[in-house]
């Protein structure tokens, strides 16, 4: 199995020799259909603005947007830095006031409101009472940065369905990835693959890493 | 991920072919069922020791059987992980419940921490635990550690911020981790991070996620019914996130046909858009449930339908000509 390559794992795959073969060919490709309640609305009345404020007016959690800073289409156009200053010039557009439509909370999501407040006692404490900040609770201030992991816990928990004591804030998504998997993939002689989603990628590439490594171990 | 996931192989001196993929069909059909997936896993598993696998996945937007995957590795003996980049914030999750092994995530998409800013992981209890053990016995419980007492615990890469918080300024080698996934720190967290993490917790802890997913599964159904309106009959696009809510967060894929991406993305970025585009035909357009609104949705169909209609027609720029020099950045998307 060792010698075995992920272009002879998907020839197994998509051959019918294979005693995996039958079952997953005939399931890979189809999305199931599924019903969408929007259909039953009448064609027009879903197409209008009215129906769309209507939708917005009966979800009590539309007020969550007042607590985040949504650009307007001025602001992007901006070339300089922040946000576009009120007055008119040159290159101002009649909708450069309206504010943007921001879809790309996947790759980067809006700043909440209360970030600016809680970075400036941040900065506050850490500027008027130095290294006393790590050990010192301040009345109206953030906790102290020495139990500032332990103070984000209980939310973070409940966003991933977590006990407190299983989840932490630190580092970063790759470098915790391999913390982990330096933790939980111990590799042996009987097991010893990890597989994961996605296309399989240039062999020249995979060679590079490991020719890298190799050559630092060896 | 694979860069992740290759360089441990490599770190452990082992061939390439260690690492398994599960290959969609393709980049325009790019669902994979429960049932391939399970089948994979169990065609591997004699020799598998790790499946680590996206909670959603970033290109397509669909969102795994958690549960199920992971009680199937389980079953097989194979630990599992989840990098949950794409799901934390955007469908309920519970990692706990559902005996996940271990997951990492990022705080700047759905969780609006900021760009770059500290992530986070998690440790299912049961690898968590810090126990003691007495070598002499006769003396009973032991509160301070000697040399009699030795510690087990879940092997990792330690440093001195997952030590306990009583003996870490000590400064006497004595690593003792602190039991659950805070042992896994290393260095004491950025302050400046964690207080921009706050904040967007802090307004989580205005509603829960299931409140949220209700809210989010409506923005995303009225989306992709409008989308699948369109004037003029056949859209010139489909959808490729799957159409079963249960399989998807809060995104939609849509996949243009060919050579329309960089006149609709310049048109509908001039108008205030801002969606992130995947090379050669992909937009990916995400309504967060925080701050999206019916409203928002209403306003994009309006100016995407507008693009599209004149990309068809080849009219979405001015000047046709040339047009490759003025289409703006693509928006970077980590």
């Amino acid at each position: 199995m060792h010698a075995e390559t992920r272009d002879s794992h998907l020839l197994q795959l998509h051959t019918r020799s294979s005693r995996t073969a039958n079952f997953s060919q005939t399931l890979v490709t189809t999305m199931p259909k599924h019903h969408n309640a929007y259909w039953e609305v009448p064609e027009v009345e879903l197409a209008s603005e009215k129906f769309a404020k209507q939708e917005d007016d009966k979800d009590v959690l539309s007020k969550l947007r007042q607590e985040f800073v949504i650009p307007t289409k001025g602001d992007l156009r901006n070339n300089k830095y922040g946000f576009q200053q009120k007055q008119k010039c040159p290159t101002s557009k009649p909708d450069d006031h309206e504010e943007s439509i921001y879809f790309c909370g996947n790759s980067l999501g809006l700043q909440p409101r209360r970030t600016k407040e809680y970075v400036n006692r941040y900065l506050e404490t850490w500027a008027s009472k130095g290294v006393f900040g790590h050990f010192t609770d301040y009345e109206g201030g953030l906790p102290p940065w020495l139990n500032i992991d332990d103070a984000v816990k209980g939310q973070t928990s409940k966003i991933l369905g977590a006990l407190p004591s299983e989840v932490v804030i630190m580092e970063t998504l790759t470098a915790n990835l391999h913390l982990l998997m330096a933790s939980f993939y111990r590799p042996t002689k009987d097991r010893w693959k990890i597989i994961i989603e996605g296309k399989a990628f240039p062999s020249d590439h995979v060679r590079w890493l490991h020719c890298s490594w190799s050559s630092f171990s060896d | 991920m694979q860069y992740a996931a290759l360089s441990q192989i490599a770190h452990h001196n082992l061939d390439p072919s260690a690492l398994i993929t599960i290959d969609p069909p393709s980049a325009s059909a790019p669902y994979l069922s429960n049932e391939h997936i399970l089948s994979v896993i169990s065609h591997h598993a004699p020799s598998t020791a790790l499946v680590l696998l996206p909670g959603i996945q970033f290109y397509s937007g669909q969102f795994f059987d958690i549960e199920l995957i992971t009680r199937h590795c389980r079953s097989l003996g194979i630990t599992v992980g989840w990098d949950l980049a794409h799901a934390v914030g955007n469908v309920p999750l519970k990692l706990h419940d559902w005996n996940v092994d271990f997951a990492a995530w990022c705080n700047y998409k759905y969780m609006n921490g900021g760009p770059g800013v500290i992530g986070g992981l998690f440790v299912h209890e049961r690898h968590g635990k810090v126990e003691r053990v007495s070598a002499n016995k006769t003396n009973g419980p032991q509160d301070a550690l000697d040399n009699n007492t030795q510690l087990t615990y879940h092997p990792r890469l330690s440093g001195w911020w997952g030590s306990d918080k009583s003996s870490r300024f000590r400064m006497d080698n004595k690593f003792v981790p602190i039991a659950g996934a805070s042992g896994f720190q290393l260095s004491n967290p950025s302050a400046l991070d964690m207080t921009s993490v706050m904040a967007s917790l802090d307004v989580f802890a205005m509603t829960d996620m299931e409140a949220l997913r209700q809210r989010s599964l409506k923005l995303t159904a009225y989306l992709e019914a409008r989308l699948l309106k369109y004037d003029g009959g056949e859209p010139p696009y489909k959808i490729i996130t799957p159409p079963n809510p249960a399989e998807r967060g809060a995104q939609l894929s849509v996949l243009l046909n060919p050579g329309l991406l960089d006149q609709v993305q310049h048109y509908i970025e001039e108008r205030g858009v801002v969606v992130d585009e995947r090379k050669p035909d992909v937009l990916r357009i995400a309504p967060a449930p925080l701050y999206n609104s019916f409203h928002d949705i209403h306003r994009f169909i309006t100016v995407f339908h507008e693009a599209c209609r004149k990309a068809v027609k080849g009219t979405a720029t001015e000047k046709n000509t040339a047009h490759n020099d003025t289409v703006p950045k693509a928006i970077a998307t980590v």
